[in-house]
């Protein structure tokens, strides 16, 4: 989950590199996101010592002090419940007499995500006709639906209920015996990104055996 | 009263020849004593004619005066008044004195105008002297053994003198004038001594000026360039007729005094970092308020100086946040005295801009 992350990371820092004009940031609920800068003058001359606040409309999420090169970071921890969704953040310079620093601001959209994470499992061994049940946990999601899934095809569906789901579904009689891989994921939804899990298990035959001749020798 | 017609009568001899409003009336004086010379107990004739045309108002006439040698007035008359109305006049009189002292007598005619004046203005005095020498009938005029005659006394003097304008600037240059007078008169007139040689020396130069028939006389000189009081003197040095006599009066050389002067800077109280920031620098009399244009003044900004012509603008960038300290110096010259403006601070803001260089997750 972690490794994902930082891909996902990576990915946006390049995108940031390739379009310097500020992409929209993606911040899952629950991540901090980081803003830094730099307060210049207007002959482009570093500002320290002034005070740069962050913004959401009237309410201060962070506030810093800029450095001698007149950078800054701030930071602010989205919370898990917070709507979905584009979002502008202000980054405010008050006004600063002592400075002779006049109030100035910049905005910086984010887009606000919500991660859902399932984890599911089932049975290590299933054979033709089982009535089969996975279960599991979603987070980021506490309620809505999930959909097991194999080679594409959704076979069950189940509703997601305090976070945990249990879906049952009868095993085909044309599945083939071997490993069969099962995706469970969920439709999410705007804003929503879903990492779904893998359930891996295998179906076996139970032979019947068939007696077609008995004989006494 | 007397006294004061003589010193209107100088104030008459030193005012400028100038103003002539309209035609002044103009007049001839003629004076003459025969025999020119005599013994004692002789008699002497004095004949004064006077032609005066035409004086507008006012009036004038004539006082007709003899002295003897020992400044005793012995004849004394006065002819009628006449005014606008008696234009043109044409009058003539003579008197005769029998002379019973030896030396110098003189007989004066003054004509008197009060009103309309020759010289254009309310009142002028004219005088004409005649002399005739008077002898010891006794003493032989052949000049032999005469006994010892005591040598003819001479007629005290009095000179006046004026300095115009009594202080000068250096190197500029004003009027020494004056009179010179016998005062051996009454003590109300002083008859002037026209045709003497008055010596003036100031500061170690001497210049000669001769009188002239009202006993005026003027001379010029440059002031030098030291600064201070200098004594100008005058003398007579006298001749057989006249005791010398000398005056003195001071001169004062004096720079003009130096006025004061005031700093003006116009320059903006706050400003943005990359602003041209204009300040201007204005010299004014501290009385009058007048700009002096022209005049070099040390325009200090921060560590810097700049000389700048008064009344002009220097344009500096704000390059860096917090103030810009400004003042003016004048360091004075001869017009004008130094003068200092503190002046204050300029102070340089900045809308900063804040670029965003990150957004994203990150601890």
């Amino acid at each position: 989950m972690r490794v994902r992350k930082r891909d996902l990371l990576a990915l946006l820092l390049l995108t940031l590199a390739v379009a310097p004009a500020l992409a929209q940031t993606k911040v899952y609920r629950g991540d901090t996101v980081t803003i830094s800068g730099v307060v210049r003058d207007e002959l482009g001359n570093p500002v320290a010592g002034a005070t740069v606040r962050l913004l959401d409309g009237a309410t201060v999420l962070d506030s810093t002090t800029t450095g001698s090169d007149g950078s800054f970071t701030l930071s602010w921890t989205v919370p898990s419940d917070h709507p979905l969704g584009p979002k502008t953040l202000t980054v405010y310079v008050p006004e600063q007499p002592s400075l002779y620093v006049e109030a100035s601001s910049t905005s910086v959209s984010i887009e606000i995500w919500a991660l859902v994470v399932i984890s599911a499992s089932g049975p290590q061994r299933i054979h033709r006709g089982d009535t089969v049940t996975i279960t599991g946990t979603v987070q980021g999601m506490s309620s809505g639906t999930v959909e097991v899934q194999c080679n594409g095809n959704t076979i069950a569906t189940g509703s997601v209920s305090g976070s945990q789901f249990s879906v049952s579904f009868t095993v085909p009689n044309d599945w083939q015996k071997g490993p069969i891989t099962l995706k469970v994921t969920s439709p999410g939804g705007s804003y929503v990104d879903v990492q779904g899990s893998q359930v891996n298990t295998e179906l076996w035959i139970r032979p019947t055996i068939e007696v077609t001749e008995v004989s006494g020798g | 009263m007397r006294r004061g017609a003589v010193s209107l009568l100088l104030a008459v001899l030193l005012l400028p020849h100038s103003i002539l409003l309209e035609a002044a009336p103009t007049y001839s004086i003629s004076i003459s004593a025969s025999p020119s010379s005599g013994n004692v107990g002789d008699s002497f004739t004095t004949s004064v004619s006077i032609s005066i045309s035409g004086m507008q108002t006012g009036t004038a006439y004539a006082v007709f005066t003899t002295t003897d040698p020992d400044g005793k007035e012995r004849y004394y008359d006065i002819s009628p008044q006449w005014t606008a109305a008696d234009m043109p006049v044409s009058y003539t009189r003579s008197w005769t004195i029998t002379a019973d002292k030896a030396g110098t007598w003189i007989s004066c005619v003054s004509l008197v105008f009060d009103g309309d004046a020759p010289n254009g203005g309310g009142y002028q005095k004219i005088t004409r002297c005649a002399s005739f020498t008077v002898s010891d009938s006794g003493g032989g005029s052949g000049g032999g053994g005469g006994g010892d005659n005591p040598p003819p006394s001479k007629k005290p003097t009095k000179l006046t003198i004026a300095v115009n304008p009594s202080t000068v600037e250096p190197g500029k240059t004003f009027s020494v004038s004056g009179g010179l007078f016998d005062s051996s008169q009454s003590d109300w007139w002083n008859y002037p001594i026209a045709g003497a040689t008055i010596t003036v020396t100031f500061n170690g130069q001497t210049k000669t000026a001769t009188t002239a028939s009202n006993g005026g006389w003027s001379v010029v000189f440059k002031a030098p360039s030291q600064e201070g009081t200098y004594t100008v003197r005058a003398s007579f040095a006298g001749n057989p007729q006249y005791e010398g006599t000398s005056a003195s009066a001071t001169v004062r050389v004096r720079r003009p005094s130096k006025r004061d002067c005031i700093i003006e800077l116009i320059y903006p109280g706050k400003v943005h970092v990359g602003d041209v920031v204009n300040i201007t620098v204005i010299l004014r009399d501290a009385e009058t308020h007048q700009e002096i244009k022209g005049k070099m003044v040390t325009l200090y900004i921060e560590a810097d100086s700049h000389q700048v012509e008064s009344g002009s603008t220097f344009a500096i960038q704000a390059k860096y946040l917090g103030t810009i300290d400004v003042g003016a110096r004048f360091e004075g010259d001869s017009e004008y005295n130094g003068a200092y403006n503190p002046g204050g601070l300029i102070e340089v803001w900045t809308r900063p801009s804040i670029q965003i260089t990150y957004v994203g997750c990150g601890e």
